[in-house]
């Protein structure tokens, strides 16, 4: 069997970060920082905590490189950790809060201002919403709904079957239009969110 | 890995580049912490042996270069990765077409296919090689801390020094590749060209004449004792080189004012061996930290040294620092 050159690449920069490897490690952690970023940014929904967090990811992911086994791309590995991390942190956090801070105020004279700040009013609500579900059904919920991910995506970045992702979806967007049912920007906001491939 | 969809998503706020600097700060810092190894049974009655290298007063481990005659490894598959760890004994493996002898108390890593060659990284200790000369073959190349050796075909042995490495060429020839470096290493020679030897029998000086040491032990530290994987060498009876700890201690020292980061590089290179200099060596980068006003260092430095060396010569004082730490 012909190996793919990238997971060989990628095999290899783990076997020298495996070995302390200085430079190899800075160049995986460049590599790696911003989609490891994303996950947590999108399941936690601001940046509040993330620094620990992928503080923590991130010595994992070197404390743990000598199982890669070059399956997958070195950098979704990573996201699975960081998804990993982002879920412990969900399940031992009490009590939930919600911070959002998604980007600067639009300006005033901004065409879609209003539908931005609409939307993040939204997003907002949705968070504190998602602060009541399971950690489970939040993960699986916000990268496959609000990030638009693949559910065989989600599937791996979480390490359950594609048939537990699709339940933990259907169960949380069920519960969201649930608890949104009385806003109706919320439910509009939701609504307007689903991914393609969503059951 | 990216969202999928075309459909527009809510933003994600950037992390500042102060905060990715402070994230890449801290992982580095645990990372540095967790690589300071415990010490190693002591070996029978072998000398120690440092290697020199301003940087390399880390742990040193000699290898036996067991070689077998020359003949044809081609063919086995590689099966990669796979991660060998030796005790006592050394152990010997078929890599693809090289035939690989990890040393005693050696961790070595074989990664590879038949098509993209093999990767082989020593993380402790080291190894041999008998590689067919490569031609048209796919590369084959060791890692060893900063240094790589890339195979053009040969038989050679290579050990890994802290992050530094030495290269030893039986037959055919080695590009070695470390930071500055690019050097063509043929049979007979040895790469780096040793020029320091100290013999380490001799116990060292107590670091009076280092400016910043530390609490200095009120006697001399222990010679430094054969502490890491040493084993017989009867294919080169030479002496090795050597780096005597306390000489890089005091030059460590000697950097503190002039150039404080590598100061810091260099007790922590120290530290990351065993005994009396490297608790040493530990405490000083945790003190060095503290004067330049570098709280995280500080603190993983100082924990360590506390944890480590819970009844060293500076454990009241690295506590006393630790507890003024803001």
């Amino acid at each position: 069997m012909v190996a793919r050159p990238t997971l060989d690449a990628d095999r290899q920069l783990a076997a020298r970060c495996a070995s302390g490897d200085r430079a190899a490690q800075r160049e995986l952690f460049a590599q790696a920082r911003r989609p490891m970023h994303a996950v947590m940014y999108r399941i936690l929904g601001s940046n509040h905590e993330v620094e620990d967090l992928l503080q923590d990811a991130f010595v994992s992911v070197f404390r743990s490189l000598h199982g890669y086994r070059g399956e997958s791309a070195l950098t979704t590995w990573c996201c699975t950790i960081a998804t990993r991390t982002t879920w412990a942190y969900l399940e031992r956090r009490r009590p939930p809060t919600t911070r959002l801070e998604l980007v600067d105020d639009p300006a005033d004279d901004a065409p879609s201002a209003t539908r931005i700040i609409a939307a993040r009013a939204a997003l907002k609500q949705l968070y504190a919403i998602l602060d009541k579900l399971e950690p489970a059904q939040r993960i699986s919920f916000t990268l496959a709904v609000v990030d638009g991910r693949s559910l065989a995506e989600v599937s791996e970045l979480t390490g359950a079957s594609l048939v537990a992702v699709k339940t933990r979806v259907w169960r949380a967007r069920r519960e969201v239009e649930r608890r949104a049912a009385r806003e109706p920007a919320l439910l509009e906001f939701v609504t307007s969110l689903a991914p393609g491939d969503e059951p | 890995m990216t969202a999928s969809g075309d459909r527009e998503r809510p933003p994600i706020e950037p992390l500042t580049d102060a905060a990715w600097t402070r994230i890449e700060r801290a992982v580095w810092s645990e990372l540095d912490a967790e690589a300071a190894p415990a010490p190693l049974p002591v070996r029978r009655s072998w000398r120690a042996a440092w290697i020199g290298g301003a940087a390399l007063a880390a742990a040193a481990v000699i290898a036996v270069v067991v070689l077998r005659g020359p003949g044809d490894y081609g063919g086995a598959p590689i099966d990669g990765p796979s991660r060998i760890v030796t005790a006592d004994g050394t152990s010997d493996v078929t890599f693809g077409d090289a035939r690989v002898s990890v040393a005693a108390h050696s961790a070595v890593v074989l990664t590879g296919t038949a098509d993209a060659g093999a990767t082989i990284v020593i993380e402790r200790g080291g190894a041999s090689f008998a590689v067919a000369p490569r031609g048209d073959r796919p590369p084959f190349v060791v890692h060893a801390g900063e240094v790589t050796v890339r195979v053009i075909g040969t038989r050679f042995g290579v050990e890994r020094v802290g992050e530094r490495a030495r290269v030893t060429v039986q037959e055919g020839v080695v590009l070695v590749v470390a930071p500055g470096e690019h050097v063509m290493v043929r049979a007979g020679e040895q790469w780096p060209v040793m020029t320091t030897l100290i013999d380490n029998t001799t116990p060292p000086t107590a670091p009076s004449t280092a400016p910043t040491a530390p609490t200095a032990p009120s006697t001399a530290p222990p010679a430094p004792a054969p502490d890491t994987a040493v084993v017989d060498h009867p294919a080169d009876p030479r002496p090795r080189p050597a780096l005597d700890p306390a000489r890089a201690f005091a030059a460590a020292a000697a950097l503190e004012a002039t150039d404080p980061t590598a100061a810091l590089a260099g007790y922590h290179a120290l530290a990351r061996g065993s005994g009396a200099w490297a608790a040493n060596a530990l405490y000083a980068a945790g003190r060095l930290a503290v004067e330049r006003g570098d709280t995280a260092r500080a603190r993983t430095d100082l924990t360590a040294y506390v944890r480590r060396f819970p009844r060293g010569a500076n454990a009241r004082d690295a506590q006393q620092l630790l507890a003024h730490l803001p």
